[in-house]
């Protein structure tokens, strides 16, 4: 009823007011609620986009990837909820673009013999996450220094084998380049899980990500298939952050 | 997987080790002795004599050197100390405030991680040279009056804390005190050295506002004051600007200063709206206590007007202590909009008044077109020393109360504008001039009606601006605003049992109206 007569007034002013110029108009009691959404407030819901590159070389059976030609690039929401200064928890909705650059050697068994101009093994998908945040500092309403430790999901909604060969069989200078994309390569897992691990200040973030579980499918057929890497470290920027 | 482990082991302890900046406060004073006669200038003697001051005050005592001397033993470095709120600020390692907070004499760590802004708003590029603004942002405060009477600030020492100087030693707008030796003392507090003719421009500009000439004619009112120039703002600065405002208001009253000028706002990066409540912040408790130590503490009300996430003023002009400047537009002299608004968290007026936020100052290197609350202060400031010169003996909260009075809207207020331009007119002739009443406040039925007498022909070029506002019976303005009048029938508001039991307030022409809205 309060704020129906309120606009009520408004309206009534615009018209009185008409042959007037209203120069300006405040009405403190609206300000003076606090808010609850904001980079330090109670909730935070913000946009960010990360480049990181694959940068482990921790597993014996690791497969012959490139680094760092192998990338993770990712556009993500995420969602804070403050619980005191210095803690928040949240999640975070991310979608993933990685590629596996396969170093082309003599010796190279995965995930076929055979060496190509180029190849390599790409996934895009879904990966949901759960946070902790610990902030080191006193703050007004920015992000402030913090550092994140969470674990996450993972879903592959696509995946694929691409190869690209190149031959001079036409001759005068000119080559013929086949490209050649497996969609859905059987020996790939289409989930999986990780721990993650962020150092931020503000929109700027320090990010890694450590795969836990296996991406490639050890049993049956791929017995003895090498693992891709697990660990990707990179930059993440805050849209605001 | 080791290495991550070990990567992310590295990260954490960097980040959750190394040093610490912060405040060792101190139980109590025990075993110190104090003269006040070789500690104080004379002047800051002669000032507290006029404020009924006790001269043996315990906040002015020194601290106790063994205090000290064990507390250095855990830090890695004493950055400094404050006398009035007995404490020492400090750099330590984070695994020693333990042991430091377990000393019998210290009553708590204070942890300390600051930024700050400049009440600047923007600056411009260009030089002109816009004598017509010059002239005005004087005279709006009735700085020729003030002048014709010989008021300029003589005798009057301002302390400006400031972020730099920049070619105040030898530029022409400062020539006269420069002659004159009237820029008694300079101490950089960022870096502890006397050179404070450098670094950030906003310091020249600021003082030039005070007691700036240019072509002959006064930039500022207190062109004959004398001055304590105090470095106290560096950027990138993460940390210790507030704790330099402290110790640099502490020097400003040891030197004898009679009137701190600070055109510095801590806001958004440290604290949040409701923080702003003339006690949360140290620099504002800082900013209370140099008001009680006798000296007017003038401060900048911020630039966050135009900020939807800020808004209000910032530290410390939210102190109850501090004279609060806001800025007016020299084109239409209403609220500029960058001006900070009030009032503060726990509802109360500020700014208490206000001054052209544009204006004609000096630069490092010759006269520009400047924007920002920043200036507006030390206008004030200029108006302020002029007054103090023109009352001498007044005390600093009487002259506080007394430039409100001045204003031009006053008794009406606003968070927009305070009480309005000070008046010098008011310290000459000791009152305000009274005004012919121009309007009538007509209260029918449900419909609030305000009909004026008389709008000046806009040929005239004089402003027929209307302020009204509604305040409820806790002090609080519910609702206000500015009209600008073209017809008889100057304010009507329909279904006026919404602001029931409040306090109508119309101020036109020079004159205030109020009326109480009768509860049905």
């Amino acid at each position: 009823m309060k704020k129906a007569a309120f606009f009520f007034i408004l309206f009534a002013f615009s018209l009185s007011g008409g042959a007037q110029t209203v120069l300006m108009e405040e009405y403190p009691g609206n300000d003076t609620i606090i808010p609850i959404f904001g980079k330090n407030l109670k909730h935070y819901l913000h946009f960010y986009f990360s480049y990181s590159v694959f940068a482990d070389d921790f597993s014996n059976d690791k497969a012959e990837s490139k680094i760092p030609g192998s990338s993770d690039f990712s556009l993500g929401l995420r969602y804070k909820r403050k619980i005191t200064t210095f803690y928040a928890m949240g999640l975070d909705l991310g979608m993933n673009s990685q590629g596996f650059s396969i170093r082309q050697t003599d010796q190279k068994s995965f995930p076929f013999p055979g060496k190509h101009k180029k190849e390599s093994i790409n996934t895009t998908g879904l990966s949901l996450e759960y946070y902790n945040r610990i902030n080191f500092d006193r703050r007004g309403n920015k992000t402030g220094k913090f550092v994140d430790i969470g674990a996450y999901g993972f879903y592959n909604l696509n995946s694929w084998h691409f190869i690209r060969d190149e031959s001079d069989t036409l001759g005068f200078g000119y080559t013929k380049a086949i490209e050649t994309k497996l969609y859905k390569p059987d020996y790939l897992m289409n989930y999986g899980y990780g721990c993650s691990f962020r150092l931020g200040f503000n929109a700027l973030v320090l990010t890694a990500r450590y795969r836990l579980s296996d991406l490639i499918k050890k049993e049956g057929n791929y017995t003895g298939f090498p693992e891709l890497p697990r660990l990707n470290v990179g930059l993440q920027i805050g849209l605001p952050g | 997987m080791k290495y991550f482990i070990i990567l992310s082991l590295t990260i954490l302890t960097f980040t959750c080790t190394g040093q610490q900046y912060g405040w060792i406060v101190f139980t109590d004073k025990s075993g110190t002795t104090f003269d006040p006669f070789a500690y104080f200038d004379a002047k800051a003697i002669e000032r507290r004599i006029v404020n009924n001051i006790d001269l043996y005050d315990s906040t002015d005592f020194p601290l106790n050197t063994s205090y000290i001397k064990e507390s250095r033993r855990y830090c890695d470095s004493i950055m400094g100390e404050s006398r009035w709120f007995n404490m020492v600020f400090v750099k330590i390692k984070s695994e020693n405030i333990d042991i430091v907070t377990s000393l019998p004499f210290v009553k708590q760590f204070v942890p300390w991680e600051f930024s700050t802004c400049m009440a600047a708003k923007k600056e411009s590029v260009e030089e002109i040279s816009n004598s017509e603004l010059q002239e005005e942002q004087v005279k709006v405060l009735g700085g020729p009056l003030f002048s014709a009477a010989g008021y300029d600030g003589k005798g009057i020492r301002i302390a400006v804390l400031d972020g730099g100087f920049p070619t105040v030693d030898k530029h022409a707008s400062f020539q006269h005190l420069r002659d004159q030796n009237r820029i008694l003392k300079t101490w950089d507090f960022t870096s502890g050295k006397e050179m404070v003719y450098a670094y950030q421009n906003h310091g020249t500009s600021v003082l030039s506002c005070i007691a700036g000439m240019n072509e002959g004619k006064p930039m500022g009112l207190a062109t004959g004051a004398e001055f304590l120039l105090a470095r106290t703002e560096v950027v990138p600065e993460p940390f210790s600007e507030e704790k330099n405002w402290l110790m640099a208001a502490e020097w400003a009253d040891k030197n004898g200063a009679q009137i701190i000028n600070s055109s510095l706002g801590y806001t958004k990066d440290r604290y949040f709206p409701h923080h702003m409540d003339g006690k949360f912040t140290y620099v504002t408790r800082a900013a209370n206590m140099a008001a009680r130590k006798g000296m007017l503490v003038i401060n900048a009300a911020g630039n966050e007007g135009d900020e939807q996430a800020w808004k209000i003023i910032g530290a410390p002009a939210d102190a109850d202590s501090v004279l609060s400047i806001g800025g007016i537009d020299p084109d239409s002299r209403y609220h500029i909009s960058f001006s900070s608004f009030g009032p503060t968290a726990d509802k109360r007026v500020k700014p208490n008044v206000c001054a052209f936020g544009k204006a004609l100052v000096a630069s490092k290197s010759g006269i520009e077109v400047s924007y920002g609350t920043s200036f507006a202060a030390p206008l004030v400031t200029g108006f302020a020393a002029c007054a103090m010169q023109s009352r001498p003996g007044i005390k600093n909260m009487d002259l506080f109360r007394e430039i409100e009075k001045s204003a031009t809207l006053y008794p009406y207020f606003d968070y927009a504008h305070g009480y309005g331009v000070p008046q010098a007119e008011y310290f000459l002739n000791n009152k305000s001039v009274p005004k012919e009443n121009e309007f009538e406040c007509i209260l029918r039925d449900n419909e609030l009606l305000v009909k004026v007498s008389n709008i000046y022909p806009e040929k005239e070029g004089k402003k027929n601006y209307l302020y009204y506002h509604f305040q409820n019976d806790k002090g609080f303005i519910e609702r206000y605003g500015v009209i600008e009048v073209y017809q008889e029938e100057a304010l009507q508001i329909f279904d006026i049992d919404y602001y029931a039991g409040t306090t109508f307030r119309v101020h036109y022409h020079g004159n205030t109206h109020e009326m109480k809205i009768p509860k049905n």
